[in-house]
């Protein structure tokens, strides 16, 4: 063995002793400085109506909330969206495109989607399948107003939701952790659920790049990664769609995910949650609630499933 | 005299360095605070420095052939240090994620194979911390040596845990680099105790 190899071994190994700071210092670093300059952003308006879905929690705060994000289009650490989504994703021009199985497909501008309805301010609660979650004072209206719109044709069952899939924006894309562009997918009467949200804002500002910027859904009883993020394309099925998470572990990510405390997951186990930024270092677990709270207004939808396999 | 001194030096800055994530979280913690989300930053970065500081012991053997600073004496150190990392990791774990619940733990160790993998991991780095000690190396005598080999198999549970901690996020880049290394140290190794042998 060469002299060469044993340097080059060592010169691997100070690498990887320097891997456990190395995780800390840019999670700390990107999570202040960044965070507060886009509050510096001007607020809706008009700002957005209150609404009858107000979650009494506490809401997050606007630091944890818009630095802390899974959105693969620009990395896989949560750390990475803050860092690299603002300014490289631009956010206008913007269009998304209804079509698919309805009788009207139209492309709409972001500033059209800002006229269609007047935006309501609906705090939700936010769980995400790695077993935390955040309460988000959204800013929006019932995705049904959009998809009415368009007036779907009777075979539509299903609706397709897609990511925008722009390499020069999205440095992530690189990665093969997931399929590109990034697909979601709910049944027909989920997405005309009044819960679904066509979210625009945030805190009363417009929604900001790492969130999911300029225009996202958001629905609250389904794990978060089910509510697609930056959406350029809303189509209309007869067949279920190709969910990018389902295509990748289709027996951890299932097609519904609906937030479920009785249905645990490879690696979490859904019956608890950890609350961001409210719950300190030793701080016991919360419950997770069934449908993550929202089961009165959503149950009915799933009548006669067996939830445990349509997981 | 002086070549004590200056081993003496050596370890207490090897030491120093094995401490150093502890204290920096430590004052993290204290200070500025660790982050949005303080349990899974320490959860992981205990986890990959237990990685780091595992492949460092496993390469001793192979830095003392070529720069002969008296690197094995420090073995010892450095194990029952990874070892420390490695109970506070899984400790960690069962508080951040089970508010301490053994039920609720042991749920997990029968249903979750990453959890499976890095207990088991665990048990293989505590009998070697348990029988660390000169009385254990008398008693034991050959056996110690077969014994102690264990490190190898604990760091390769430990590091698919790590592997399947990470196919939740379908991210395999730094395990598998962590896998590249170990083959490479673990290659090295061998070939270097074949020319050892080889010269006797």
């Amino acid at each position: 063995m060469g002299r060469m190899a044993a340097v080059g071994t060592v010169g691997a190994l100070a690498g990887l002793g320097t891997l456990g700071q190395g995780l800390i210092a840019p999670a700390l670093a990107s999570s202040k400085s960044q965070g507060a300059s886009q509050k510096a952003e001007a607020d809706l308006s008009p700002p957005p109506q209150k609404s009858s879905h107000v979650l009494m929690d506490r809401p997050t705060d606007w630091s944890d909330a818009t630095t802390y994000n899974n959105f693969y289009e620009f990395g896989t650490q949560k750390s990475d969206p803050v860092r690299h989504a603002p300014g490289r994703l631009k956010l206008r021009p913007w269009t998304l495109t209804v079509d698919g199985l309805v009788g009207k497909p139209k492309t709409y501008s972001v500033d059209d989607l800002f006229q269609l309805a007047t935006l309501e301010e609906r705090v939700y609660r936010m769980r995400c399948v790695e077993g935390w979650s955040m309460v988000i004072p959204w800013a929006g209206y019932s995705l049904s107003h959009l998809i009415s719109r368009a007036q779907p044709l009777g075979s539509a069952k299903y609706v397709e939701f897609t990511t925008l899939n722009d390499a020069q924006m999205m440095p992530g894309l690189s990665s093969r952790v997931l399929e590109w562009p990034y697909r979601e997918g709910l049944r027909m009467d989920e997405a005309m659920h009044s819960l679904t949200l066509l979210t625009l804002g945030m805190y009363g500002k417009p929604l900001p790049a790492q969130n999911g910027g300029p225009v996202r859904f958001v629905v609250p009883w389904k794990y978060g990664f089910k509510s697609a993020k930056s959406i350029v394309r809303i189509r209309l099925t007869e067949t279920q769609p190709v969910c990018s998470w389902h295509l990748s572990a289709p027996h951890e990510y299932g097609f519904y995910s609906n937030v479920n405390p009785s249905v645990a997951h490879r690696r979490w186990s859904q019956a608890t949650e950890r609350r961001i930024g409210e719950d300190s270092l030793f701080a016991a677990r919360r419950p997770t609630l069934p449908f993550n709270g929202y089961a009165e207004a959503v149950e009915s939808l799933y009548r006669g499933m067996d939830l445990r396999r349509n997981f | 005299m002086r070549q004590a001194l200056r081993d003496r030096l050596f370890a207490a800055t090897l030491w120093c360095w094995a401490a150093g994530p502890l204290v920096d979280w430590s004052i993290r913690l204290a200070t500025v605070g660790l982050g949005t989300n303080p349990q899974e930053l320490l959860l992981r970065a205990m986890g990959q420095w237990i990685i780091a500081l595992l492949m460092v012991i496993l390469s001793l053997p192979l830095l003392e052939q070529f720069f002969g600073l008296g690197l094995l004496r420090l073995r010892r150190m450095l194990g029952l240090w990874c070892f420390s990392y490695a109970a506070l990791h899984l400790l960690a774990f069962a508080q951040f994620e089970h508010d301490l619940l053994l039920a609720a733990f042991m749920r997990d160790l029968f249903t979750r194979p990453f959890v499976t993998m890095g207990t088991l991991s665990f048990l293989a780095l505590l009998a070697l911390a348990l029988t660390s000690n000169r009385w254990s190396q008398l008693k034991l005598g050959q056996n110690w040596k077969r014994l102690h080999w264990m490190v190898w198999p604990a760091a390769w549970l430990g590091l698919i845990h790590y592997a399947l901690h990470k196919a939740g996020k379908n991210d395999f880049e730094a395990p598998a680099m962590a896998a590249l290394i170990l083959c490479l140290i673990w290659l090295l190794s061998r070939q270097a105790r074949k020319k050892r042998l080889a010269r006797h």
